[in-house]
């Protein structure tokens, strides 16, 4: 087939809108795009002017899905500003209520948005009818992380304890000591996890120039602190992200764009990026459900990112499960988390479920934020999307139209895009 | 318009009532429904009605014409969807939509949606404390949450 012409309005099994637009005329691509059409959310301007201990509880609310990240960004970012270092208590329960929105929100994906492609089904609740077993064990999973949320956060989305220098209410040792019994118990459904999604075929795939960046620590899978990394072996300290990160707008998208330093080269983030830059950190039940799923860096197929989220389940179930045990060795104690309030400026990033999630936030002497900006993972993979979708169609053009416009589709849904995050303009004036 | 009359309902509603901010639908409403035996739903809704106009219907009755207007996870509908079909579904559920003047970003509730608040969290109420609901399953159509 050389002429092709889809145009998807509402890609389904995403979260937020977007539309997939591909015309091909005598074999040649003239139209390729990613339109996001979700209307534009302004929190970068909507924390200008407020104060230093808001910016959390408005970013949370950026997103119901990955509102942990946004919590733990945001506070890090502002702790910069005021040149506060939390504790170390401090430091264990954000790190272990990010397991939790990771496997939330990873769950989610696999279970809810990307397996009824793997089952056949057009959406989930035709899914029940042929593969319950297989609902009903996502949302066990989904249960215990979302209760991990609760303990630590105080509901299982948009926390309501966590606040700068500390948290405003701490959880129950009985409660950690619950959760990590449940975890324990939960490991056979991950382990059928793995085997569902190891059986599941995906699209053979992979641009030669694919790029990947995510967070790197010493010693640990990062997830909520690090430097940025890179595929190709670029490093840099969060403070001068800009340097590697450069966001742009484009017409055909209420989400901007962001390309690799001055090349503009477009790079993805999200699970799969995390585990080609931190496949050697990985605990080893997750090396080991790694390799029963296929995944083994170098991986450029963009379609593995949702084998990649399998593996970041094992490694965060077991990781819960050794820091709830050191929480219940060490105890909790209530800490003072006064707060004294100078002006600087502070940036936070985090590996948010998909994918670097950057917070920059200035702070005047009045403690009043003066300045903000947000990158988001999903912002960040949307030149990706389309660089695929380019090298894609080529291959699979003889293919009949709607082969091609659910291929086109599956794609987008690996990301695993959260387009309600990306939607946000910089310059807003409120009356 | 759901958190403020979640946090009306919370100086109103009894003991035995659970009062749950949710945010946005999912397939976690499924759990949250298990086990109970009535459930309220407030949402905003796009029917085509008077901003503050309140639709009250059983979520296989909805009417053809609603949207829902969100932007995360999976519709309301839908969730409810999964709930029915994993036998989760509380048999007396009903879903009260209060029409939206903008879904443009803004800070405040329009007036007529922030007048409608008071009267949504009391019928919300009365569902919950077992007064029956008068809505019925329109003839043919769909509830798919679109």
């Amino acid at each position: 087939m050389r002429e092709l012409e889809i145009n998807i309005e509402n890609i389904t099994r995403v979260e937020g809108h977007g539309n997939i637009v591909v015309t091909v005329r005598e074999g040649n691509i003239v139209e390729l795009r990613l339109e996001i059409t979700e209307s534009p959310r302004f929190f970068e301007a909507m924390v200008v002017g407020r104060a230093w201990s808001e910016v959390q509880a408005i970013c949370c609310r950026i997103c119901g899905i990955c509102s942990i990240a946004h919590s733990n960004a945001a506070l890090r970012a502002v702790e910069g500003a005021l040149g506060i270092t939390p504790s170390e208590q401090t430091a264990l329960l954000r790190r272990l209520i990010h397991y939790g929105e990771v496997l939330q929100s990873h769950l989610l994906h696999c279970y809810f948005l990307a397996a009824p492609d793997f089952c056949g089904a057009p959406s989930i609740v035709p899914m029940i009818e042929t593969h319950r077993e297989v609902v009903e064990r996502g949302l066990r999973l989904k249960r215990l992380a979302n209760d991990i949320c609760r303990a630590v956060g105080g509901r299982h989305v948009h926390p309501i304890t966590m606040a700068v220098n500390g948290f405003t209410k701490l959880p129950e040792l009985e409660e950690l000591r619950a959760l990590r019994e449940r975890l324990e118990e939960a490991r056979g459904d991950v382990q059928a996890t793995v085997e569902f999604f190891a059986q599941a075929e995906l699209p053979q795939f992979a641009r030669e120039d694919a790029k990947f960046l995510s967070l790197r620590a010493e010693g640990q899978y990062a997830l909520v602190e690090g430097e940025i990394a890179t595929s190709d072996g670029r490093r840099a300290p969060v403070e001068s992200y800009q340097e590697l990160v450069r966001e742009y707008v484009v017409e055909h998208s209420t989400a901007k764009h962001a390309g690799l330093g001055s090349e503009d080269v477009p790079y993805a983030v999200g699970a799969l990026a995390r585990v080609n830059i931190n496949y050697d950190l990985l605990h080893p039940k997750a090396k080991q459900a790694a390799e029963a799923l296929g995944v083994a860096p170098p991986c450029g197929n963009p379609f593995m990112n949702t084998r990649a989220q399998v593996v970041e389940v094992v490694h965060c179930v077991e990781e819960a499960i050794a820091l709830l045990g050191e929480l219940e060795r060490r105890g909790l104690a209530a800490e003072e988390t006064a707060v004294e309030v100078r002006g600087g400026r502070g940036v936070g990033a985090v590996e948010a479920p998909r994918g670097t999630l950057f917070y920059d936030v200035e702070v005047g002497d009045d403690g009043l934020v003066s300045r903000a900006n947000l990158i988001i993972p999903t912002n960040q993979n949307l030149h990706s999307i389309e660089a695929d979708m380019r090298a894609l169609v080529p291959q699979i053009l003889t293919r009949g139209e709607d082969e091609v416009a659910h291929t086109l589709e599956m794609l987008v849904r690996a990301y695993d895009p959260c387009i309600s995050c990306a939607t946000h303009l910089v310059e807003v004036h409120f009356e | 318009m759901g958190v403020c009359a979640v946090q009306l309902l919370r100086e109103l509603a009894p003991g035995d009532v659970e009062l749950v901010e949710l945010g946005c639908a999912g397939p976690d409403l499924a759990l949250l429904l298990e086990g109970a035996q009535r459930a309220v739903i407030i949402d905003a809704v796009e029917a085509g009605r008077a901003p503050g106009s309140i639709v009250e219907f059983a979520p296989e009755g909805a009417p053809a014409n609603l949207r829902f207007c969100t932007t995360h996870e999976i519709g309301l509908l839908e969730a409810l969807g999964v709930a029915r079909a994993l036998d989760k579904l509380p048999r007396r559920t009903v879903v009260l939509g209060v029409q939206v003047a903008s879904t443009a970003p803004g800070r405040e509730l329009s007036p007529a949606v922030r007048a409608a608040v008071a009267q949504v969290a009391r019928r919300a109420l009365a569902l919950a404390r077992g007064e029956r609901s008068p809505a019925r399953r329109p003839q043919g159509g769909r509830a798919d949450g679109r």
